[in-house]
């Protein structure tokens, strides 16, 4: 069974946001009314967040993309009443939306800050509901939702590896973000494979997970700026 | 219980109403069911892909399309092209929010008083070209204007065709405020090929200004390099010097804030170092330069070299007190960059650095010659050019309606201000007429709304457009465009790429409603005029260019970047195994892989590379004589990099801060109006909604403005309002704030309002028109 | 006022569940399709997707045509598809079994990969001399009975997109 992670290279990221377009339109999040947006009610699965140093550190500042970190501990899911949202056997923290109540304990519950509530029903004009993509569903009023690592990605390529009786690739696989990023500054795969990418890239000098003293035991990993 | 006949009929109407109420109950709950869980369903079918190239910026990405039945639902970059090998940029992957826009232009359209009626193709074009056969008749079609992005290949030979047919030069190419580094470059090295910067080889870059990060050159290749000079041990190390942290800066492995306006200085402070340390490349400079030693000329007059000069007047006292940088700094920098080889000094563009964007230019091109970093790895390249000689050059002579305002391109200026001046002024002529392709100078220009009522004096505006944007809103006649999506695609080699490219893609969906592509539209308007233009449709005359690169007999299709690294080796071992046979074959490969390019490059080719009059790398510059204005340096002392203060802005204390506009990556569109694009515009600062303005966290108290509020940013001029975002980087007395960007009035709005533009004040006579470094503004709560 | 009371609520009960199907409206197909006159060909000679794709495809007119080109019976419902073809029209077939919108079924991975048989989950479709005027409304219990029945792993993702 595969453990699937990700890593971040901050040291390559050009803080492009390439990856968050690219995660809005995979998997059909709303472009936020004007009202939405001033109320800080825009969803991003995908975020730049952005660090300034304080003080003599003054002059540094770091941009981190922050996807859901989908924790092997997630605090997200031991709050959930309805149990809409669980994590999968590979390593997946995924939302059901029509057994989510709206009641937004993961959303607290979560340090990352990575699920986010629909507070109205989607809007798209007619004309640009054309790119909408048929394997993501459009989220309704009321349900909280967050990044799934694109799953749906991984039900085609499962699928499509079965069809072809072989084992699934480790390029089989990747979410949108990866898949998009220009600098080339993040990896994907199943971090229990010791000659995949990721748990290569994993065992570097740079690597830190965030808020990992929290014990939550994410599986985005993110390798920090430096030699 | 025992049931009365009295009880029973209760019952019995009681059964009744309840029966009426289930029923409609049931229709109730299934029409409420209907409008408030009113789901979008997107609808399935077979999947497929298709490649296209982004004409979203001049950067010339190749994407790949992803279709679901008849709809694109993804657009990914295409891993064949040698210029983004498969990423893309935001706003690349955003370009179905174009394709799919709800201001789309379906039919051609009419403006009749006040509203615009639907017509024919055919009414469309007949109408439009008896018009300007009238003009031609009146003797007035020589005043027909066309406005577009920079063309090339088929479309600029058609478009040219089309204005001469009508005794017209007036081609007028937007291209944003020039960079002054190909003008540096131009002067310093004699040449007229774009300078292509090999960040990825480099071990050292120092940008004083320059958005490495934040579309510089063509975006996603610069992202590339950036990747490369990072990933690679040794790694690469990057100092930015700048007024804001940039991304850039942000990214950088220190970041020195420079007062707004001193990147010169800065420059040659550096030079004095480098000089005076003996730290520069001994043997390129004194081989390949003039101009640097002291030097007595043919009628025995001495004259002091650049060497001398920075030695003179560049202490670092001196250079520390202009650019507000410690000296122990600029040293420290200095030895950095002298003492790591290959390294690159990098300019900024004209509003975030300087009022002279050339002379900084200069100043910090002069590094690149100290630290050897001239057509060498690593260093400053120069792309090899475009293989097909095309009549591109029919009307290569300056635009004769921008004429008067000639003087101001040298600044750097947008040509955007130059027509708009020329409106302005109705000199030298009003245009009788206007042509735009896929344009929205309204909305890109400083004052929307007055812009626009200049523009509305020309008698007849045609506009080629795929959106009803607010350009086209004010025109006579609109003909819908298809997007590049649902064109044929010629693309030339891009900026910042070195080698020689030809990017060919056929239309990876069907066009919208009755859009057509505008090389079609060209040609047909060119045909109703009786101009001679190529055969067939634009497709065809597209592929019948191209396929002339079989004769080249050089390079290859593109490919992966496995196929890239193959292709290299053998045409450096002297190799050439093309995988086609014929020019069909060619066209077909280019057409499923994205374009052809040749990989090779010749290094240290001084003959290519240096073509001054001395055939050396220039530090003495009689050509810059164009720069002279009435405060500049007298004498020869002008003839160097060298810096002049920029004059004190006017405003004073009721005033009380300097801004220095920069240019968000998202700014960087051809088309503003994508939601996307607008969301993460300010994404690395937190702001995800119209302009904002930042602000020193100390002045911002003293405001009593918090991160988030909104505020109105005055200058003399006028005032817009913006979100104040504090922090503790930006310094006391100065704000930053993006220059575009206008427009908070819904995500799909087309329709522009002022952003920071709109603040500066216009210059005089024989001046930059938009002074941009010396705008002074008070920050009012809203 | 008790047997009123009692009459209303009980007949509001019983009618919300005997008038459900009674107000829905029936479901009109462009031509009264005879699924069992063409046993002969396999589902995927009219359904082509269904062993490739996550949908199964409803055919289009032209490909009634290859067939139907000339008249094979008197039948006035195949005079139908010639007079469509003729209009240049398509055929406007509606879907009759249908899931929510947040479901990712694949007939591919039932169909290609498990092996499934059509009936499995269509019924007497096959057998059918006219189209059901109902919709079938697909339920995740029918999923997991199935599913649980073949002891085949279900987690949420695998189709809750």
């Amino acid at each position: 069974m595969s453990r699937w992670g990700m890593v971040i290279d901050i040291d390559k990221c050009t803080a492009c946001q390439a990856c968050v377009v690219a995660c809005k339109v995979e998997n059909n999040i709303r472009t936020p009314s004007e009202e939405d947006a001033l109320k800080n009610r825009t969803i991003s699965w995908m975020n730049l967040i952005s660090l300034h140093g304080e003080g003599s550190e003054q002059e540094r500042a770091t941009f981190l993309p922050r996807p859901c970190m989908h924790c092997d501990n997630p605090p997200c899911i031991k709050v959930c009443p309805v149990d809409a949202t669980n994590i999968s056997a590979e390593g997946i923290v995924r939302q059901v939306y029509p057994r989510c109540i709206g009641c937004r304990y993961c959303t607290n519950a979560c340090p990352y800050t990575v699920r986010y509530f629909n507070w109205s029903a989607p809007q798209w004009p007619e004309e640009a509901q054309q790119y909408l993509n048929p394997d993501v569903s459009v989220r309704p009023k009321g349900v909280v939702e967050k990044c799934t690592f694109c799953h749906h990605r991984l039900q085609k390529a499962k699928e499509k590896a079965r069809v072809e009786h072989r084992e699934l690739r480790q390029d089989d696989y990747v979410p949108a973000c990866v898949e998009i990023c220009p600098a080339n500054a993040m990896a994907f795969g199943d971090l229990d494979d010791p000659n995949s990418e990721v748990s290569q890239l994993a065992k570097n000098t740079r690597a830190f997970r965030l808020l990992e003293e929290l014990g939550t035991q994410p599986k985005v990993i993110y390798l920090k700026e430096g030699e | 219980m025992k049931l009365s006949r009295r009880g029973f009929v209760k019952f019995s109407a009681g059964s009744a109403a309840g029966l009426g109420l289930a029923g409609f109950s049931l229709k109730a709950l299934s029409a409420l069911n209907a409008t408030v869980a009113e789901e979008i369903y997107p609808p399935r079918g077979p999947e497929s892909f298709g490649n296209s190239i982004c004409q979203l910026c001049p950067g010339g990405c190749g994407i790949t399309v992803r279709k679901v039945g008849a709809r694109a639902v993804s657009v990914t970059g295409n891993k064949s092209s040698p210029i983004n090998s498969g990423g893309l940029c935001p706003i690349g992957v955003a370009s179905l929010q174009y394709l799919y826009h709800p201001e789309r232009l379906r039919s051609p359209l009419k403006k009749q008083g006040n509203s615009w009626s639907k017509i024919s193709w055919k009414q469309a074009v007949d109408e439009i070209t008896s018009r300007l056969r009238s003009l031609a008749e009146r003797g007035e079609s020589e005043r027909v204007a066309v406005l577009s992005h920079p063309l090339s290949g088929v479309l600029k030979e058609s478009v040219s065709k089309l204005l001469r047919g009508l005794g017209s030069r007036d081609l007028i190419e937007l291209s944003g405020p020039g960079d002054g580094t190909q003008v540096a470059v131009r002067i310093m090295q004699g040449v007229t090929e774009a300078p292509a910067y090999d960040l990825a080889s480099s071990n050292y870059i120092l940008t004083i200004g320059c958005e490495i990060l934040e579309g510089w050159t063509s975006p996603v290749w610069d992202m590339k390099g950036f990747s490369q000079f990072r990933g690679k041990r040794p790694r690469g190390r990057l100092v930015y010097a700048g007024p804001r942290q940039s991304v850039t800066a942000a990214k950088a492995d220190s970041w020195i804030p420079l007062r707004p306006g001193s990147g010169g200085a800065f420059a040659l402070g550096i030079a004095y170092v480098l000089i005076s340390e003996r730290l520069y490349d001994f043997e390129f400079v004194h081989s390949q330069c003039f101009g640097f030693e002291d030097w007595r000329d043919s009628e025995g007059k001495l004259h002091a070299g650049f060497r001398s000069r920075v030695l003179d007047g560049y202490p670092l006292n001196r250079v520390s007190e202009l650019t507000g940088v410690a000296p122990e700094q600029i040293l420290r920098v200095a030895r950095e960059f002298g003492s790591t080889r290959p390294a690159l000094a990098l300019a900024g563009s004209v509003e975030s650095v300087s009022p002279n964007s050339v002379m900084t230019a200069l100043c910090v091109h002069s590094l690149n010659a100290l630290s050897g970093s001239i057509d060498r790895r690593g260093g400053v390249l120069l792309q090899y050019p475009d293989p097909l000689k095309t009549e591109e050059k029919l009307i290569a002579e300056f635009p004769p309606l921008m004429t008067d305002f000639k003087a101001r391109l040298r600044f750097g200026e947008d040509p955007l201000q130059v027509l708009d001046q020329a409106l302005q002024r109705r000199e030298p002529y009003l245009p009788s007429a206007l042509l735009l392709l896929e344009t929205d100078p309204v909305f890109d220009s400083r004052e929307p709304e007055d812009f626009g009522k200049r523009l509305r004096q020309i008698p007849l505006i045609v506009s080629i457009s795929s959106l009803l944007n607010a350009t086209s809103s004010l025109a006579d006649y609109v003909l819908p465009a298809a997007t590049f999506l649902e064109s044929w695609v010629e693309q030339p080699a891009p900026p910042g790429v070195p080698f020689s490219y030809e990017g060919l893609s056929a239309p990876a969906l069907e066009p919208i409603g009755e859009s057509r592509s505008v090389g079609d539209i060209v040609l047909t308007l060119a045909r109703a005029l009786a101009v001679k233009v190529p055969e067939g449709d634009y497709g065809s005359a597209v592929k019948n260019r191209l396929a002339r690169l079989y004769e080249e007999k050089r390079g290859s299709v593109a490919g992966t970047v496995f196929d890239q690294l193959w292709q290299q080796l053998m045409e450096q071992s002297g190799w050439w195994a093309p995988t086609y046979e014929t020019p069909d074959q060619l066209l077909q490969q280019m057409e499923t892989k994205g374009g052809w390019w040749d990989s090779f490059y010749r290094y240290e080719d001084w003959s290519r590379s240096l073509r001054t009059s001395s055939g050396k790398f220039q530090f003495y510059l009689p050509e810059a004589e164009f720069l002279r204005d009435s405060n500049s340096a007298p004498g020869d002392s002008f003839y160097f990099p060298h810096f002049e203060s920029p004059p004190k802005p006017p405003g004073g204390d009721a005033y009380p801060f300097l801004v220095n506009f920069f240019d968000p990556l998202a700014a960087k569109t051809r088309q503003s109006a994508l939601p996307l694009v607008r969301e993460i515009a300010g994404g690395q600062v937190q702001n995800n909604i119209g302009v904002w303005v930042e602000l020193g966290q100390e002045d911002a108290g003293r405001l009593g403005v918090r991160s988030g509020d909104l505020v109105w940013v005055e200058s003399p001029r006028s005032r817009i309002q913006a979100f104040a975002r504090t922090s503790t980087s930006v310094p006391a007395g100065l704000v930053n704030i993006p220059r575009g960007l206008g427009g908070k009035n819904g995500p799909w709005n087309v329709i522009s309002t002022p952003g920071g533009a709109s603040l500066v004040e216009q210059g005089k006579a024989n001046e930059p028109t938009v002074r941009w470094t010396e705008t002074r503004v008070r920050i009012t709560r809203a | 006022m008790k047997p009123f009371l009692l009459g209303l609520v009980g007949a509001f009960f019983v009618g919300l569940l005997a008038l459900n199907p009674v107000l829905q409206k029936g479901v009109q197909q462009p031509i009264q399709f005879n699924h069992q006159a063409h046993k002969d060909i396999d589902c995927t000679g009219c359904h082509e997707s269904a062993n490739a794709q996550a949908f199964a495809g409803l055919p289009t007119i032209d490909l009634c045509m290859t067939c139907h080109e000339t008249a094979l019976t008197k039948n006035p419902e195949e005079e139908k598809i010639r007079i469509l073809a003729r209009e240049g029209k398509p055929a406007q077939w509606q879907r009759l079994f249908k899931q929510p919108s947040h479901v990712f079924y694949s007939h591919r991975r039932h169909v290609e990969i498990a092996k499934l048989e059509c009936k499995q989950c269509h019924g007497d479709m096959g057998e059918r001399t006219a189209p059901p005027s109902r919709v079938h409304n697909l339920t995740m219990n029918e999923c997991i009975d199935c599913h649980q029945e073949k002891k085949v792993q279900a987690g949420c993702v695998d189709c809750h997109r």
